[in-house]
């Protein structure tokens, strides 16, 4: 928490000082604010407020609560977590209702109302949320919870206003999926990145790799080693039960589903010959899609519409990211770093993030447009969230959380982590 | 301009040894050279990828060579009754056999020519460098070069099995150039 239990409003806005003060600290913020934000009505007759979050030094935007009611407090200590995993948020709490002035005088670009009620085993939450700037009401829900899941309330309020204010989608309502080795053995876990707290989905003393949702995020599709052979196995959520999917003689690993849901790509081999294979995961059909004789490709990820796959290539002597064009049957290569791996089609489908090894771990953005290669900073085994402004990714083993736009980093679990996937 | 001396220079060298060591025999593959595709796939642009910004990353080089010693291949007692021959290493992102260890594979080969029953694994594996995923291709690499050196020395291919287990089981556990190179081997066991 920080800086937040500041504006506890029992110290009422009676000086004189601080009230001049503050107005002229407004006056600065409104200015920095105008040009970026964009108010507009909607047929609804909601607005929203577009903040342009990609600009560098965007300052951190204030967002005041007033909450009420019981089981709310509990809600505040994780906005309070939800909002700092998103890194534009300063938010501030209240307990007692403040003016529409008062809330302009603090500077908050939102001012939101949630009261909580206990009804049975839910948590009932009436949301309401004004914009400061036109004094009006852009949002109000009541949103209903488990009674012992707050966080759930918490994670819908926090992604209800990161959409508001940049118009694009929240990530909070989803859980990253990842590998950590514990003992002699590894596990899947899924990991809340809002709480940073994960449960398993799966234990195994033999070695697992790269976990991937389906497209409806029922499955997971991983490469697990069973006497001495990796195979693409698939775990259903619901059931935790799984099953083998696709298989070829060597060790097979990397899976992931194209975004309609009806192939898998991954690694796969034709005796020593290995690459990019496709597979049906109904049937368990395999067929070669890039192979090279005496070349290692694999690491594959889909482009949105399905029609290309990055992947990684050694064809040039060293691992570099290609991109396979289902269409023309060409490749093209987009990196030339000394050992570019781990690629991630953004789901927007503009960019590609990946992980180059240069003594240390380097993540690059590259931009599909421009052709720009873009360094973020030291990590490895990038993956995008939903909405493609942020990233999971691994460093000394724990896991970070960032957008590709600032440079805080969230750690959200410690230990011994690898291949996180998010989208 | 002297750095760009020195890089011209370095990689002259760089070049002539790698040729000099990986190349000195027919055996050995050049892994590096223009690959041809098995399936139907067309290059078309190679094109210039994109500059940028120059990092200066706190470097811990790529591992560096350490002076390799075969180690002694046994051939004490019942030989067919061997558990496990003694292993071979790589170097760092490669899978050729190196000169010093075809001595290793042609008493391997020996062996189970004799003990016509005899079936191996050949397990690759991998340093602490570089994505779990390429290590596995790579490791599966490793295993596969020593098996068709051995069935290149007439050994059928039914009895050498291949795994890859890329750098999921490490044997040294430093983060040293010598426990890299401990752990970019390939283990023989004996299976059968």
């Amino acid at each position: 928490m920080k800086g937040g239990d500041v504006m506890k409003p029992r110290a009422k806005w009676t000086s004189l000082f601080f009230g001049f003060f503050s107005l002229f600290f407004i006056s600065i913020f409104l200015v920095f604010l105008s040009i970026p934000i964009l108010a507009q009505n909607e047929s609804s007759g909601s607005s929203r407020i577009y903040v342009d979050i990609t600009s560098p030094g965007q300052k951190k935007l204030q967002v005041l609560f007033y909450y009420s009611g019981r089981g709310s407090d509990e809600i505040k200590s994780y906005l309070e977590k939800d909002l700092d995993v998103y890194g534009i948020f300063l938010p501030l709490f209240t307990s007692s209702k403040l003016s529409m002035d008062d809330v302009r005088l603090i500077g908050a670009v939102l001012y939101v109302e949630y009261n909580v009620s206990l009804e049975g085993d839910s948590l009932i939450t009436d949301l309401k949320i004004y914009s400061s700037e036109s004094g009006e009401k852009i949002f109000e829900k009541i949103l209903k919870a488990k009674s012992n899941e707050p966080f759930m309330v918490a994670h819908r309020i926090a992604d209800i206003i990161y959409e508001l204010i940049t118009g694009r989608k929240g990530l909070l309502g989803r859980e990253i999926v990842a590998v950590r080795k514990i003992g002699g053995g590894n596990e899947i876990l899924l990991v809340d990145p809002g709480t940073r707290t994960y449960r398993r989905v799966l234990y195994s003393t033999n070695p697992i790799l790269s976990p991937s949702f389906s497209p409806d995020r029922s499955k997971i599709i991983f490469s697990m080693m069973v006497h001495g052979d990796f195979d693409i196995y698939e775990l259903e959520l619901a059931t935790g039960k799984y099953r083998k999917v696709c298989s070829t003689p060597g060790p097979d690993s990397t899976p992931v589903y194209s975004p309609d849901g009806s192939r898998i790509a991954f690694t796969g081999y034709k005796g020593a010959e290995g690459g990019i294979f496709l597979c049906d995961p109904k049937t368990g059909k395999v067929t070669p899609l890039i192979v090279e004789r005496g070349v290692i490709n694999t690491s594959p990820t889909w482009s949105p519409d399905g029609r290309e796959l990055a992947y990684v290539s050694n064809r040039a002597g060293h691992p570099s990211i290609y991109i396979y064009d289902f269409s023309s049957n060409r490749i093209r290569r987009i990196t030339a770093g000394r050992y570019d791996v781990d690629p991630d089609w953004s789901p927007d489908g503009e960019k590609i993030i990946y992980s180059s090894m240069e003594g240390g771990w380097f993540l690059r953005v590259y931009y599909l447009k421009t052709g720009n290669i873009v360094l973020l900073g030291n990590g490895e085994d990038p993956s995008f969230s939903v909405n493609s402004d942020y990233i999971v990714y691994v460093k000394g083993g724990n896991l970070f959380i960032r957008s590709l736009y600032g440079s805080i980093e969230v750690r959200v679990a410690t230990g011994y982590w690898q291949n996180p996937y998010w989208r | 301009m002297s750095k760009l001396m020195y890089g011209i220079v370095g990689a002259l060298m760089g070049c002539t040894l790698a040729f000099l060591s990986s190349c000195g025999t027919p055996v050995c593959e050049q892994p590096t050279a223009a690959p041809k595709p098995i399936e139907k796939k067309e290059v078309v642009e190679e094109k210039p990828v994109p500059k940028e910004e120059v990092v200066k990353a706190s470097v811990k080089e790529a591992p560096p060579v350490v002076e390799e010693k075969p180690a002694p291949v046994a051939s004490i007692g019942d030989e067919c009754n061997v558990k496990e021959f003694p292993m071979i290493h790589f170097d760092f992102d490669k899978y050729y056999i190196k000169p010093e260890y075809r001595p290793t594979l042609d008493k391997i080969a020996e062996v189970m020519k004799k003990c016509k029953n005899m079936v191996i694994t050949i397990e690759g594996h991998c340093d602490e460098w570089g994505s779990r995923e390429y290590n596995i291709a790579l490791g599966w690499k490793r295993a596969n070069e020593a098996k068709k050196y051995l069935v290149d020395l007439g050994i059928e291919e039914n009895r050498i099995k291949t795994i890859s287990y890329g750098k999921e089981k490490p044997i040294c556990f430093e983060h040293t150039p010598s426990c890299w190179r401990m752990n970019r081997r390939d283990e023989f066991k004996v299976t059968q």
